[in-house]
């Protein structure tokens, strides 16, 4: 899993989506405290209608690739590690969520009237010049301007997407750009996918319901073009990809979460993830996975795993202090990494700030690159 | 630095006049209230229509519009997803009326609210919850909090939006609020909510109002024209509001001309109450130097003076410019919003520099009146104590000299209005030239008229009237200014009088032409006002009926003026009364059947239409731009950008309209109305939103509207004649007490009182009728002005003039009862001179 779950879910989307609705359409900064918005969003109707993730169920494709209305909220998730042939290096993050409003049907003529709204990040890491790069944008389903299609493969908000180019489903353009940055991809799987947890059933804590149904591309060929201002820069690397859906995934007290992916030199894609509750210890559900070289794959658990902040670094702009250097130990695996970022400036300070970048692993005997999104700090 | 002492001799001075001093004070007061209630109801104006219609474009450099006044939802999809602009806002606009919150009208705005960051600030108050519920089926709506607290609504309350006879029903959804003055403001003529409740609400179907967009470059908007389809175009958001403003621009230009005429007659009150003033002191300047005054200090003396009561009037003025304003205020934004925009929103507006431009206004005209006259004062000899008549003398023989100065004003005058500037102003100045010019002319034409009568009359003619008329053309220095300022206003009287008279007649007539039917039938719901053809035609076939007009209206994009109006007639029965055509009449027909169009004055001078041959004009079509060749200009009453007339053919090809949206019976003699209408009620289908009204209704109701629009003009008409009487009376009453001396030596020659009297009050009584004749050519040449240079320019319209021997015999009176009024107060203390008193300087 991963990503903004949910704070990100609750918090990050429903801020995002509902601000512009409290403070109606074009809010300024000193309208936000007109309203108090978790109270506001708290009254959001119609939850228990939803469905809920209860219980292992196979994932089927083309059809689990697409939207899933019936949960609350889902994303798909994209995050790649990309170098020049010179050896210039990038990160870049493209990420779609979707939130529904209510879970009651629409009623109404109009083709504006809808319960989905689409939030989508993008990011930029220019490693050498020490930039980093992040826009957001949040849309309605309403009349195409955003959504999802499971065949042949779709998300989009706007003009930024990813778009399904073949038959299998493995063949995926990528096209974002705000402001005078942009990124246009090819992304080819080169792996199956791993369905986290239980067959794709992703437990996050102990309470009914506390789960989402999650799968992960761990391995996808990326090249194409990045642009930033009037440069141009070919590139080529690996992308991870995930998509997940739930109601109500995360229970109550539950802070934030640290989750990291990597792609290591010897073939191997590692995720793992823990859940911190509010006294900033783990609730125990924290979960993972190494794919191998070959396409198999091994499920970890929080027990399985072992993640240790190192050194901190507080954002100038939020004045927020997150954990940027870890150490990652897997004994099983014969894993010991030292994960640092390429640069420490990755934070996301839209609506809700969270810090998600490009990391360098390191090991006893491997290495590789990565991304880590911390929420909740 | 002038001497206290001279100071205080003025003062202790005008103490003893002190009638005449308040009515200096009160005509100085009366012409800067003119000047700052009219710029306040114009700031006003500016202020209701930037906080109505600019500040909801904001931020937008550009818009997406369309030819039909609406544009397929589509685009919106295309801007994001394939141009991937994402500064771009769709909006749907409308004004609507709320018969809950007494009739108001706002304007209806469905917005998308995660477009809307980049564009406008719409802040909820802090009690607004389920906030999702309106995007996801429920109709409410958001109103500002001030209105809500004021008719006791809340959340939840149901509202109606009315859309002609039309009502629908929507919910309170939660509450505007601002966290200033402004945005408060703003939000007051707001009703916003979801895009898509509006485009319910609206019966749009697919369509939006327009597309909001933030563009930062020319390449950018290129990209875009080129992406959309015919019917749909770009627009800079800037111009495009210019052009909605410039509708009424020239009709506030022209009250401010007019107010500024107010302050013009004012100069002619200051100026003739300190000249008379002045040469009243002759004597006392003449002594003042002879005891070793500099000719500077009698100079700033006299300037002190005036500028003292410039202050105090200029001060009085402002405060009674700011409750004259607040009135005009409403009078100014209801004729706007009927005539060219609706005002959601109405604002006073006081500001600081208004009242600056009055106080201004009021002593910078002040001294310049009180220059000559100081200068006069101080060129006062010693010598002259004892040689009252030289300036006199002096004054005479500079009739003829002044005759030809004010033939060249004139001439220059005539220059200047036929150039054709589009500013009021302009023509304004040209006609205070032609005032100015006018008044150089009187000395001599007096002095001419006066032979005349006395000519004319020697033989009937008794002692005293003939003194009264030599009295006239002996002291012409001052009486000349008198009369000159008295014709003026009788001219302004006239010319105004006139102007609406020919007017009203002219609207009447127009009625008659195009309105005139005796039953009118059209729908009473805007959001569909296409009338059922079954019921046009069954309607049309009542024997009750004799002839139909039956047309279609719609209201059109234009660049030059937001929005024009469309009209095609399936029947007509309409007199056009033409200013131009292209064509005789006969052929005119042929040439609409050939996909020519007829345009109304308004339309033409907003498009610049210059009426010659193989005039044509591009409108904005569903097939993109189209050049129409114009068959005609036609009079034209009907309000906001102008209309356009054209076959149902080209209606119906380049804007896809061909329905019947009202008609208009005529009916068989003695065929009497109300059982017409009641046959026609009971063949609508219950429930039916038709209205049906009588032709006398719909005449008085559109007279109503332009009464209106005259209102404030006739105000100003009655300000400027207030200034200048009250100048006259100054005047006149200077002008008689001056000559005790000369009373004194008639009482001393045994002149009866009474006859003193007879003899004051008859020379008040050429005074008026003498000005009133002066007036007649004058006033005429003024209305003619009015109505062929300055309302033409101001509103579009031109009419003929209809001159009525009535108001010229209104204008005698006038002038003369003004005269005489001024001279009973003083010919009766005239009466009652002393003789020693009168001479006793002998």
């Amino acid at each position: 899993m991963k990503r903004l779950s949910i704070i990100a879910i609750h918090m990050l989307v429903s801020v995002l989506l509902l601000m512009p609705v409290l403070c109606f359409w074009g809010c300024t900064p000193e309208d936000s405290d007109r309203i108090d918005i978790a109270q506001a969003l708290s009254e959001t109707r119609g939850t228990d209608c939803f469905d809920r993730v209860m219980s292992p169920r196979p994932l089927t494709f083309p059809e689990d690739a697409g939207p899933h209305d019936t949960f609350r909220t889902e994303w798909w998730y994209y995050t790649g590690n990309l170098t020049t042939d010179t050896g210039r290096h990038f990160g870049y993050q493209l990420t779609f969520f979707r939130q529904a409003l209510s879970c009651d049907p629409v009623t109404g003529t109009s083709q504006w009237r809808t319960r989905q709204l689409y939030l989508a990040h993008f990011a930029i890491t220019d490693t050498r010049n020490r930039q980093f790069h992040s826009f957001s944008r949040m849309n309605r389903q309403s009349l195409n301007i955003a959504g999802t299609r499971s065949d042949p493969f779709t998300v989009w908000l706007d003009d930024w997407q990813v778009q399904q180019i073949d038959t299998t489903g493995s063949n995926l353009v990528m096209e974002a750009a705000a402001s005078d940055i942009s990124l246009s991809f090819t992304l080819v799987q080169t792996k199956p996918p791993i369905f986290q947890g239980d067959r794709g059933f992703s437990p996050k804590g102990p309470g009914k319901g506390n789960a989402s149904y999650y799968y992960s591309l761990p391995r996808l060929l990326t090249h194409g073009t990045i642009a930033i201002g009037e440069d141009r820069f070919q590139v080529e690397g690996h992308s991870w990809f995930d998509h997940e859906w739930s109601t109500t995934v995360l229970g109550e007290d539950i802070q934030g979460w640290d989750w990291f992916s990597a792609h290591m030199e010897d073939g191997r894609d590692l995720m793992v993830c823990r859940i911190r509750k509010a006294d900033g210890t783990p609730n125990g559900f924290g979960f993972g996975s190494i794919s191998l070289s070959d396409g198999t794959y091994v499920i970890l658990s929080e027990t399985d795993m072992t993640l240790t902040p190192e050194s901190f670094w507080k954002s100038p702009d939020t004045g927020i202090r997150y954990p940027l250097r870890w150490r990652i130990q897997i004994p099983d695996h014969d894993l010991d990494l030292h994960v640092t970022p390429v640069i420490d400036h990755q934070e996301h300070t839209h609506a809700f700030a969270y810090w998600e970048g490009a990391m360098r692993f390191t090991g006893n005997n491997v290495q590789g690159l990565g991304y880590l999104e911390m929420t909740g700090y | 630095m002038v001497s206290p002492v001279l100071i205080r001799i003025s003062l202790r001075h005008n103490r003893r006049h002190l009638l005449r001093t308040l009515l200096l004070i009160f005509g100085i007061a009366m012409g800067v209230a003119g000047v700052v209630a009219i710029d306040i109801a114009k700031t006003s104006v500016e202020k209701s229509f930037d906080l109505s219609t600019t500040a909801l474009v904001s931020r937008s450099t550009h818009q997406i519009l369309g030819a039909d006044l609406d544009i397929p939802q589509a685009v919106f999809t295309m801007i994001r997803t394939r141009l991937g602009i994402h500064e771009s806002a769709p909006v749907i606009s409308r004004h609507v009326t709320i018969p809950e919150l007494e009739d108001r009208v706002f304007t209806l705005m469905g917005v998308d609210p995660f477009s809307e960051t980049h564009f406008r600030t719409l802040p909820l108050g802090s009690e607004n919850r389920d906030l999702s519920a309106v995007m996801t089926g429920s109709s409410g709506v958001f109103i500002a909090r001030t209105h809500a607290e004021t008719f006791g609504l809340e959340i939840g309350s149901p509202l109606t939006i009315a859309l002609g006879d039309r009502q629908i029903t929507v919910t309170l959804a939660g509450f505007l609020e601002g966290r200033d003055t402004r945005s408060n403001l703003v939000l007051e003529g707001l009703m916003v909510t979801d895009i898509s409740v509006a485009q319910e609400i609206l019966d749009m179907k697919d369509n939006i109002t327009r597309i909001d967009l933030i563009l930062s470059s020319q390449d950018t908007a290129a990209d875009i024209q080129a992406h959309l389809e015919n019917g749909m175009f770009l627009v800079e958001t800037d111009q495009q509001n210019l052009a909605v403003r410039s509708l009424s621009r020239s009709f506030e230009n022209s009250l401010t001309a007019f107010s500024m005429l107010a302050l013009f007659m004012g100069i002619f009150l200051i100026y003739n109450t300190v000249s008379f003033s002045v040469s009243r002191r002759h004597r006392l300047h003449a002594i003042l130097r002879a005891l070793g005054t500099t000719r500077n200090d009698v100079f700033f003396t006299v300037m002190a003076e005036v500028m003292l009561y410039a202050v105090i009037g200029a001060v009085c003025g402002v405060v009674l410019g700011i409750v004259m304003g607040t009135a005009a205020v409403q009078a100014v934004t209801a004729t706007v919003s009927e005539m060219y925009f609706t005002l959601t929103v109405g604002q006073t507006q006081i500001s600081g520099g208004t009242l600056a431009k009055g106080l201004v206004a009021g002593v910078g005209t002040s001294l310049i009146a009180g220059l000559f006259p100081a200068l006069a004062a101080a060129g006062t000899r010693p010598v002259s104590l004892m040689h009252q008549s030289v300036s006199e003398h002096r004054s005479q023989r500079m009739i003829p000299g002044l005759f030809l100065l004010g033939l060249i004003i004139l001439t220059a005058a005539g220059l200047l209005m036929r150039a054709g500037h589009d500013h009021a102003g302009y023509d304004f100045s040209g006609l205070f030239m032609i005032f100015f010019g006018t008044a150089l002319l009187t000395p001599l034409i007096i002095r001419m008229l006066v032979r005349v009568l006395l000519a004319a009359g020697s033989r009937v003619l008794g002692i005293m009237i003939k003194m009264a008329l030599r009295n006239i053309t002996r002291s012409l220095r001052q009486t000349s200014v008198l009369m000159a300022s008295l014709m003026v206003v009788t001219s302004v009287y006239i010319g105004i009088g006139v102007m609406t008279g020919s007017f009203r007649q002219s609207i009447v007539q127009w009625v008659d032409d195009h309105i005139g039917g005796h039953v009118h039938v059209s729908s009473a719901d805007e959001r569909n006002p296409s009338l059922d053809p079954a019921l046009v035609e069954k309607i049309s076939r009542l024997p009750e009926v004799a002839a139909v007009s039956a047309y279609n209206i719609h209201p059109v994009f234009s660049r030059a003026a937001g929005k024009v109006h469309l009209f095609s007639y399936q029947s007509n029965q309409s007199k056009n009364r033409w200013s131009w055509t292209a064509a005789p009449e006969p052929a005119l027909g042929a040439l609409l059947e050939n996909g020519w169009i007829f345009v109304s004055e308004i339309f033409a001078r907003q498009h610049q239409v210059t009426p010659e041959q193989g005039a044509a004009v591009v409108l904005e079509t569903r097939q993109g731009p189209i050049s129409f060749q114009i068959a005609g200009i036609f009079r034209d009453f009907f309000m906001g950008g102008g209309r356009v007339v054209m076959s149902r053919e080209t209606m119906a090809r380049y804007w896809g309209h061909d329905d019947i949206t009202a008609m208009q019976l005529f009916l068989e003699n003695e065929v009497s109305v109300t059982p017409v209408i009641n046959t026609i009620k009971q063949m609508l289908p219950p429930g039916s939103l038709i209205r049906l009204r009588s032709g006398t209704d719909i005449k008085q109701s559109i007279l109503a509207v332009f009464d209106n629009t005259f209102v404030i003009t006739s105000a100003l008409q009655v300000l400027t004649a207030i200034v200048a009487l009250t100048g006259i009376l100054n005047a006149v009453m200077a002008l008689l007490l001056e000559r005790t001396r000369e009373i004194g030596i008639l009482r001393a020659c045994g002149t009866l009182p009474g006859q003193v009297r007879r003899l004051l009050i008859h020379e008040c009584f050429f005074y008026g009728l003498l000005s009133g004749i002066m007036a007649i050519p004058l006033g005429i040449a003024l209305s003619w002005i009015l109505i062929h240079v300055i309302n033409q320019r101001t509103f579009g319209w031109t009419y003929d003039m209809i001159l009525s021997p009535g108001i010229l015999v209104q204008a005698l009176v006038l002038s003369s009862a003004a005269a005489l009024a001024a001279g009973i107060f003083p010919a009766l203390a005239a009466g009652r001179t002393r003789i020693s008193q009168a001479l006793h300087m002998e």
